[in-house]
């Protein structure tokens, strides 16, 4: 924590010596409430039986200064109130984050090499599908921009970065830090990316990407708690369902997306993970290796003359273990649970981890007027095999891969530039995977922002 | 003049300038030559010719006027807190304040409790006529003042 202390204080006054020497400087923020209701709660034992308000208000600060025409320096800080937090968290949230804190530079050149971008401090580190890695890290992005070809390169720790900002869900003691209210800050992680984009002739673009994350739990680059974790250790004879070790895995993506036929299009890809953990067998923890996949794909046709309108579909499938007991160190197998650096946002109600999840999509959306555009999508959820997934309240003896569906609506205002509005919905209907208990889950409320 | 200055449009990067430029040409062909020649030179602007170009696409000085006189007529309307000299260079806030109050664009929430250089600035941002660093206290080059004043003069014309 002293580490910590010195480092905010450095990072101040770094800002303060940068901002002095700017060419020009704006500021702002942004003002976000959400009030709402509904009785979802993934973790509870037996969903869809409590009703509950949802609140959150986030108040986001920015700067941004110019130090020349090639280099700025961001900041955007935000403090949260949140009620009915997402999964993993199940208790009211408080915290402040900088989203931002990063020095951002952007050259023209002459040559293959056309433009050269990077961004040094707090950032925002993304896959080409956000679904494998979307958060923040305090690191380095490099992009190079060829003709024809874009390669980005980054690394980042996340260890700083509050708790209440991240959603990184890949060890026992990842969960264990969420409901340790002593615990302030993420999960403390090496994160690097690899990710090419090359755009082809007839409006196609593959990407390939190679993504590796190490558990640095601890390590003397545990920042934020030390030697504080309680880890399982290699050869131990004491099965600890309660605790966990440390968690490296890789990823190698690939995805291809364009145009198929006028407004017609489509997106494809797949990710391959390799995994190394500590599983409890035959008497003592052992590494284990497992491979686990990754894959989806969708089409949307725009019809501009029909308001508007987008027809979409989707199709998602992420691997599981039928052995398994849980989804995160649940491995028990060659071939077995994927699990994603950070956790997207599938749906409104039933989000579920994207570990043991097949979810089929389809959605529609129109825009009748410049200022208000409405959504509605349909989600049905399986599971691959009959192990966990990340929700509690299955049917424990159950092997039935239905487990539920899922409608939600949207419906977006902006009446002027700076204020805009979403009143939404969705109800989930469990599937037979659920126990008899599991109710009805639904949830609906009204956001506002405002930008000042 | 005018031929010369498009053809050396033509050979810089921002080709959609030449479109936008040529969209709202019956605005500003009538307007003094040597006036807009000297501002798609100047780096950055001076506040005087920009005034000039702003207000007379707008029709409130005439074409014979000068940045002298279009500086006069926003101190006298003040439509500034605070009038620069003509030669000062012109900010991004300025440039986008006296578009919007010249030609009677509504901003946002923000830009109708607190009218000013500032929001003026995030709501032409919002409209997407704004390139590089949003910053009102930014000086401009002329080529981006041009830039603005067509986008908006165009845009206009679609609304």
């Amino acid at each position: 924590m002293r580490l910590v202390r010195h480092l905010l204080v450095m990072g101040f006054a770094m800002i303060l010596t940068i901002s002095a020497g700017a060419g020009s400087v704006d500021l702002g923020g942004t003002l976000f409430n959400l009030t709402g209701v509904g009785n979802s709660s993934g973790a509870s034992p037996v969903p869809g039986t409590s009703l509950g308000l949802v609140q959150e208000d986030v108040l986001k600060g920015w700067v941004q200064a110019a130090l020349s025409d090639n280099l700025s320096l961001n900041i955007q800080v935000d403090g949260t109130f949140n009620t009915a937090p997402v999964l993993p968290f199940n208790t009211s949230l408080l915290y402040a984050n900088a989203d931002l804190l990063n020095l951002h530079g952007s050259y023209q050149l002459n040559g293959a090499l056309r433009q050269l971008q990077f961004t040094v401090g707090r950032l925002m580190l993304s896959d080409f599908t956000t679904r494998v890695l979307s958060h923040e890290a305090d690191g380095m992005l490099l992009d190079f921009e060829f003709s024809g070809i874009s390669l980005n390169v980054a690394a980042g720790y996340t260890g700083l970065v509050t708790k209440g900002g991240s959603t990184i869900e890949l060890s026992k003691s990842d969960l264990n830090d969420y409901t340790n209210t002593g615990v302030n800050f993420a999960s403390p992680r090496l994160v690097e990316l690899v990710q090419a984009t090359l755009l082809t002739l007839s409006g196609q673009r593959l990407v390939v990407s190679a993504i590796a994350q190490q558990d640095l739990r601890g390590t003397s680059l545990d920042l934020a708690d030390g030697s504080a974790e309680s880890l399982v250790s290699d050869g131990s004879t004491t099965d600890e369902p309660a605790e966990g070790g440390r968690v490296n895995t890789q990823y190698v993506g690939v995805g291809m997306s364009g145009d198929i036929v006028g407004n017609f299009y489509y997106d494809v890809f797949s990710y391959l993970e390799a995994g190394q953990m500590l599983s409890y067998q035959s008497g003592s923890y052992q590494n284990i290796f497992f491979f686990a996949l990754l894959a989806g794909g969708g089409v949307r046709i725009f019809l501009p003359g029909a308001l508007s309108s987008v027809i979409g579909a989707r199709v998602l499938y992420a691997s599981g273990d039928p052995n398994a007991s849980t989804v995160v160190e649940g491995q028990s197998q060659g071939f077995s649970v994927f699990t994603p650096i950070s956790r997207p946002t599938l749906d409104n109600v039933f989000s579920p981890q994207l570990s043991n999840i097949i979810v089929a999509e389809a959605s529609y959306s129109l825009k009748p007027l410049s200022k208000l555009q409405a959504g509605l999508q349909a989600d049905a959820y399986f599971r691959p095999t009959s192990g966990a997934i990340s929700e509690s309240g299955l049917s424990p003896g159950s092997a039935s891969p239905y487990l539920g569906s899922e409608m939600d609506l949207s419906i977006n205002y902006s009446p002027i530039s700076d204020v805009g509005s979403s009143l939404w919905g969705g109800i989930f209907v469990p599937g037979t995977a659920f126990a008899s208990g599991a109710g009805v889950q639904f949830k609906t409320g009204l956001n506002v922002m405002v930008n000042f | 003049m005018i031929k010369s200055s498009l053809k050396h449009f033509r050979l810089r990067r921002f080709h959609l300038l030449v479109v936008l430029w040529l969209a709202c040409a019956a605005n500003l062909f009538a307007q003094s030559n040597q006036t807009i020649d000297r501002l798609l030179e100047e780096r950055p602007a001076t506040f005087g010719d920009a005034a000039y170009v702003i207000l007379s696409a707008a029709g409130l000085v005439p074409e014979t006027a000068n940045g002298e006189e279009a500086t006069a007529a926003i101190a006298e309307k003040r439509l500034l807190p605070r009038t620069p000299s003509p030669t000062e260079p012109v900010t991004l806030g300025q440039v986008c304040y006296l578009i919007m109050e010249t030609q009677g664009i509504k901003g946002g929430l923000f830009y109708t409790l607190l009218p000013g250089p500032r929001y003026a600035t995030r709501e032409l941002a919002s409209l997407g006529f704004l390139k590089g660093y949003t910053h009102p206290n930014r000086v401009v080059s002329g080529e981006e003042v041009m830039w603005i004043l067509g986008a908006v003069l165009d845009w206009k014309e679609k609304v």
